[in-house]
């Protein structure tokens, strides 16, 4: 069974949830003597399997000796305000780049390109959440292309190509067709939203720790 | 808004299922410089909206165009097109500090109402009936010529009389006169215009 923590301090229980569009959250419960150096607003890196999640804790608190803490990819900018700027004869990077710089956030290196280029005549940002105006610069730079913060803190911006994922490794625990849901153990899960599992592409990938096991539910689009 | 918990949480996934919800409104500003035909820049009077420059403004006819006195501050509206971030356009103007207006057609413009005025300076008078002018004029031309020709070959018969010699050149100027009014009824076709200026 895969280890989980936080900061380096060992998870009790978590779920990690990880949409194709958007920001990944993780719920952990830890030891409150290891876990309470977390507040709101501190880096927390979650490692799970060969996977470390980086991310911003945004809430925590303490109860009986546990330590409830939830943290958010990246580096806690996407529910800042950007500030208001007009732009003109620009490629949709450079409103994107500009949000995600003003709240101290990163595009991720594995962008498309195609959607990273396209043009505008005109572009303008109001005074918003970071992460409005990423989804409605998706909407201008095409009709598949989506945003989401990858484990590593960065953003994705473009359109998901499905391709297969290199899980090969691991149980089907369940398989529920009318939900569009498949639950498997695994020892190092590595299957991620915006890819092609089981021969469907994959929409939301949940890891869950509780009772000692660990298994992952991967939501089909 | 004042929520409850619960309510900010559900208000926020509602906002970010819409964002671009303010992207419907309009906002009103002052419009700073004019970039080029019917493009200007403008500033909003909301802080959340950024000033833009080189925006369209969208008149209510094809075939208008504006021309602005930048320092009268006019203002007017701004939207986007379908709630489009990337096409923002100026709307509905108030009147203050227009220069020149033009309107190009191509095959007419007709102005049709009980009066059109044109120019409102203490000086202006009424304009001329062009027509109904010209065809009183060459009634009272017809009269004259009539009379200035019967007139002069009076006189010229006159003068043929020796004692009478200074008659004949009265004559002679009668008949030139009467001449030259038949000349300028001639020409009449070419007196009125379909194309008119103001001064």
């Amino acid at each position: 069974m895969p280890s989980m923590s936080v900061n380096g301090i060992p998870v009790m229980q978590a779920r990690i949830a990880r949409p194709r569009v958007g920001n990944w959250t993780a719920e952990l419960a830890a030891d409150a003597d290891l876990a309470s150096q977390l507040p709101p607003g501190t880096p927390a890196t979650v490692h799970f399997g060969s996977v470390d999640y980086v991310g911003t804790s945004i809430r925590s608190d303490a109860y009986a000796q546990n330590v409830t803490l939830r943290v958010q990819g990246g580096a806690g900018g996407l529910g800042k305000d950007c500030a208001p700027q007009f732009y003109s004869q620009v490629p949709a990077s450079k409103p994107l780049q500009d949000a995600l710089a003003s709240v101290g956030e990163s595009l991720s290196g594995t962008s498309d390109p195609q959607a990273l280029g396209k043009a505008l005549a005109f572009w303008t940002t109001i005074k918003q959440p970071v992460s409005h105006a990423l989804t409605s610069l998706a909407q201008a730079a095409g009709a598949d292309v989506v945003w989401r913060v990858l484990p590593d803190g960065s953003v994705f911006f473009g359109a998901d190509g499905f391709a297969d994922s290199v899980l090969t490794d691991f149980e089907l625990v369940d398989f529920m067709p009318l939900e569009g849901l498949q639950v498997i153990s695994s020892e190092d899960p590595i299957v991620n939203p915006g890819e092609s599992f089981s021969g469907r592409n994959v929409s939301v990938v949940e890891h869950l720790l509780s009772a000692g096991k660990t298994r992952t539910r991967v939501w089909f689009e | 808004m004042n929520l409850d918990r619960t309510k900010q949480g559900m208000a926020k996934f509602v906002a970010a299922q819409s964002p671009r919800v303010d992207y419907l409104a309009m906002y009103a500003g002052t419009v700073v410089a004019q970039r080029g035909a019917n493009s200007f820049d403008f500033q909003p009077d909301d802080p959340r909206i950024p000033s833009l420059a080189g925006i369209p403004i969208k008149l209510p006819f094809p075939g208008f165009s504006l021309t602005l006195d930048p320092s009268a501050n006019s203002r007017a509206l701004l939207g986007w097109v379908q709630g489009d971030p990337a096409q923002p356009e100026l709307r509905l103007w108030e009147a203050a500090g227009l220069e020149a207006f033009g309107l190009q057609a191509s095959q007419k413009v007709s102005l049709v109402a009980p009066a059109v005025n044109l120019g409102s300076d203490p000086g202006a008078e009424a304009a001329l009936m062009a027509e109904t002018y010209r065809a009183a004029e060459d009634t009272f031309f017809t009269t004259l010529i009539t009379a200035l020709t019967t007139a002069g070959a009076a006189l010229t018969a006159a003068g043929a009389v020796p004692t009478s010699a200074a008659v004949a050149p009265a004559g002679a100027a009668l008949t030139a006169t009467s001449e030259a009014l038949v000349t300028f009824q001639a020409a009449t076709a070419t007196y009125l215009s379909q194309v008119v200026k103001n001064s």
